[in-house]
């Protein structure tokens, strides 16, 4: 019986796969669809902020209707179902990048056609300039200046997401490179002060949330009684960091502070160049002597019972024919390469001169030499000149005055005068990109509540873009307005 | 074809009705067993492996002074149904595995032991203390269940458990994966590093293996020995290494020994 079964299935089958192949099939061509207007490079968008994506359709087949469903989805989640792309960025959404995904599926056919981008959630603190200001009550205000939008309007904050910024503002320093934690390339952005209990705060330009804040706190050795007042930070090429304190050098590293430097006299270190080769040292001025020295970890010497320390800038070594600093503010500083090894150019300002000295030093062999100063005289340079090397020029203010100077053959000239009503120049720097100057003005008799003004120079065209009384007075300039490298973040100035 | 299902269909009831008609009570609960539940030997990432640890073990050494005594915990288990009523167990010392004296330890602890009513489990705890011995030697006790008219032993291996005790100070477990940066192990490099590398020190936090996410200092050095990976605890240790450079420290202050350096 069971087999009986068995062969009428068997059959049924076999006859049932012979049946007439009637050739019913249709050959109407599938419109292929391509979508375009959707950006290669990743968005960059604040959260809440309005992200518009209007796209185009090109089909393989002319006149082809228009029958889909759309879908964009963010990190798999749907955002919208219309043909074009115009929300508000999800409140909900962190920091970072976000794979993003545009579906049109074909009602007809059921063909579906993906278009992937990417989307990066940035804090409203991202590519643009970033003012260090000091209010007339000694506290630290940030002027973020925006240009990934029209808005042309001034960010101001206290704090670094809650964060408060210490007192008597220092400078911002900056350096552009790859962060694992975002998986993309930013700023660093390095905030000094001289006092507060955050006398500095390490964030970037993608969240602006305090990723360090270095403080007295952070010494390896808590019980020294080490005080942490910084005055420059400085980053080498290979990426060891370093602070000067109160005269003293110290490495930072792993968000502890080492202890300062420590030499057998007694030296205060100021205007820091690292090392153009790598080599763990620094050309550091000491502004008792007023000189300039090599400073770098002391090596072990078993046969003298000398035990190097690999993480303090112990060993002091003086720079051959080093001239006197005295009565010379450092406005500038150039790291480069030497004829005998690493070089440092150093550009100061005195009394109606600005004066450029090379110097170099080959980390083997201990030789150093130092170049005869260039001097140029420019009326009215004193201590408060301010100065940029921008590309292949160095630039320099005296008062509301800018003037230039190429770094080969140096020979000084006027550049541009802005209108006095803008008060002096207090800050000078350039786009990361090098192509315009970044000039921020005070005006002490000013009626306004912001008497600082805050200018773009167009170096080709010198045409001044100004923006009167919206800053507080300006100690420092950090350009995040894009990376360095012309890869395509920011606005590519 | 309508038999055959039929005839399955008879059958599949009559043996599940059959299944249900066992007497669950038939199973033999008068006996109960008894045994240690040695807790299992940890993997490097932290979870039990599936053997047993085969001693207890606690120093006194990372102890202050004024701590006198510590007591152990060993896991009783039984096997059977939990009594309404608190039923008594039995160990004893095993002489041949025991190094100490009644000074050495609180003997009272194995007296009147019980699993409590409406309980399967119960707690040894073995008081011991901070002798002279201690401070000489390896003081070890073993304890071995016993049978009595509640419970039958269990698993064979399971019957005896070890206790070893000492106020002698002992390298950290990690110690020998860091021997090639602190050097050989003395009780004034390790009192030195606590003293240094205290839980707080160190605002990092481990970010690789199973200690992922606590803090790092002394009783949890990073995973690996990679400076780079580490800086901050290469930076406590430099500190380390330069206060015995800066003091002349001699190993139990024995300057006929050689002066304790970092290498």
């Amino acid at each position: 019986m069971k087999s009986i079964y068995v062969l009428c299935i068997v059959f049924g089958t076999l006859f049932y796969r012979c049946s007439e192949d009637k050739g019913n099939y249709d050959y109407t061509p599938v419109d292929k669809l391509t979508i375009m207007g959707i950006g290669e490079v990743p968005y960059s968008k604040t959260v809440g902020e309005k992200l518009k994506i209007p796209v185009m359709f090109e089909h393989s087949i002319e006149g082809a209707q228009e029958n889909y469903e759309y879908l964009w989805e963010i990190d798999g989640k749907k955002v919208a179902d219309t043909r074009d792309l115009d929300i508000l960025t999800p409140s909900d959404m962190s920091f970072g990048k976000k794979k993003c995904c545009y579906i049109v599926t074909n009602k007809e056919n059921g063909v579906k056609c993906f278009r992937q981008f990417e989307l990066n959630i940035v804090s409203p603190f991202n590519w643009g300039y970033y003012l260090l200001t000091e209010r007339e009550d000694h506290s630290s205000e940030i002027f973020y200046f925006p240009v990934m939008d029209d808005s042309k309007t001034f960010i101001r904050t206290t704090s670094v997401n809650g964060v408060e910024l210490g007192d008597s503002p220092r400078s911002l320093f900056g350096s552009f490179g790859y962060i694992s934690s975002l998986k993309e390339y930013y700023w660093t952005i390095t905030i000094l002060a001289a006092e507060g209990k955050n006398p500095v705060i390490v964030t970037e330009n993608a969240t602006f949330i305090p990723n360090n804040i270095v403080n007295t706190d952070c010494f390896v050795d808590k019980e020294s009684g080490y005080v942490f007042a910084p005055e420059y930070s400085i980053t080498d090429r290979p990426g060891r960091q370093f602070f000067i304190s109160q005269g003293k050098f110290i490495r930072y590293n792993g968000a502890m502070l080492y202890r300062p430097a420590k030499h057998n006299k007694d030296y205060y270190w100021s205007d820091p160049v690292w090392a153009q080769g790598g080599q763990a040292f620094m050309f550091v001025l000491d502004k008792l002597s007023q000189k300039y020295y090599t400073i770098q970890s002391q090596p072990n010497v078993p046969v003298e019972g000398i035990v190097g320390d690999p993480y303090a800038y112990d060993k002091v070594v003086a720079i051959t024919d080093c001239p006197s600093f005295a009565g010379h503010t450092v406005v500038g500083t150039k790291a480069a390469y030497g004829d005998i090894g690493s070089a440092a150019t150093i550009v100061t300002a005195s009394s109606n001169a600005i004066s450029w000295i090379n110097m170099s030093y080959n980390y083997n062999t201990g030789e150093s030499k130092c170049e005869p100063p260039v001097v140029l005289p420019l009326a009215g340079a004193n201590s408060d000149t301010k100065a940029v090397l921008m590309k292949s020029d160095w630039y320099f203010s005296v008062g509301n005055k800018i003037y230039t100077s190429p770094v080969l053959l140096p020979a000084l000239s006027d550049f541009v005068t802005i209108p006095e009503e803008y008060g002096k120049i207090v800050s000078i720097s350039c786009s990361a990109r090098q192509t315009q100057l970044v000039v921020a003005m005070y005006n002490d008799k000013s009626g306004e509540e912001l008497k600082g003004s805050f200018i773009f120079i167009n170096t080709l065209t010198k045409e001044l873009t100004v923006y009167k009384n919206v800053i507080h007075k300006c100690v420092s300039i950090l350009s995040c307005n894009g990376d360095p490298n012309g890869w395509g973040s920011g606005d590519g100035k | 074809m309508n038999k055959i299902i039929k005839l399955c269909t008879s059958i599949l009831v009559i043996v599940s009705l059959h299944s249900c008609e066992q007497d669950i009570d038939r199973f033999d609960n008068a006996k109960n067993f008894i045994y240690f539940d040695i807790p299992f030997v940890l993997n490097q990432y932290g979870k039990p492996t599936k053997t047993r640890m085969d001693s207890l073990s606690y120093s006194f050494a990372l102890e202050d002074k004024s701590v006198k005594s510590y007591v152990f915990k060993i896991p009783v288990n039984t096997v059977g149904l939990a009594h309404a009523r608190e039923r008594a167990y039995r160990v004893e010392v095993v002489a041949d595995s025991t190094n100490v004296t009644d000074s050495d330890w609180d003997k009272s602890c194995i007296e009147n032991l019980k699993i409590e009513s409406d309980s399967l489990r119960d707690t040894l705890c073995v008081t011991v203390l901070r002798s002279e011995r201690a401070s000489s030697q390896w003081c070890s006790i073993m304890f071995r269940l016993l049978p009595n008219e509640e419970f039958q032993l269990g698993e064979s291996t399971l019957l005896t458990a070890k206790l070893s005790f000492c106020d002698i100070l002992l390298p950290p477990v990690w110690w020998d994966k860091w021997k090639r940066i602190f050097g050989d192990f003395c009780r004034e490099k390790l009192i030195k590093w606590q003293e240094i590398y205290y839980l707080g020190a160190d605002p990092n936090l481990e970010r690789w293996g199973p200690g992922i996410g606590k803090p790092l200092y002394w009783d949890n050095m990073p995973y690996s020995i990679t400076e780079s990976s580490y800086p901050s605890t290469y930076m406590f240790i430099r500190r380390l290494k330069q206060y015995f450079i800066d003091n002349e420290v001699y190993p139990d202050g024995d300057t006929s020994k050689p002066r304790i350096l970092l290498p």
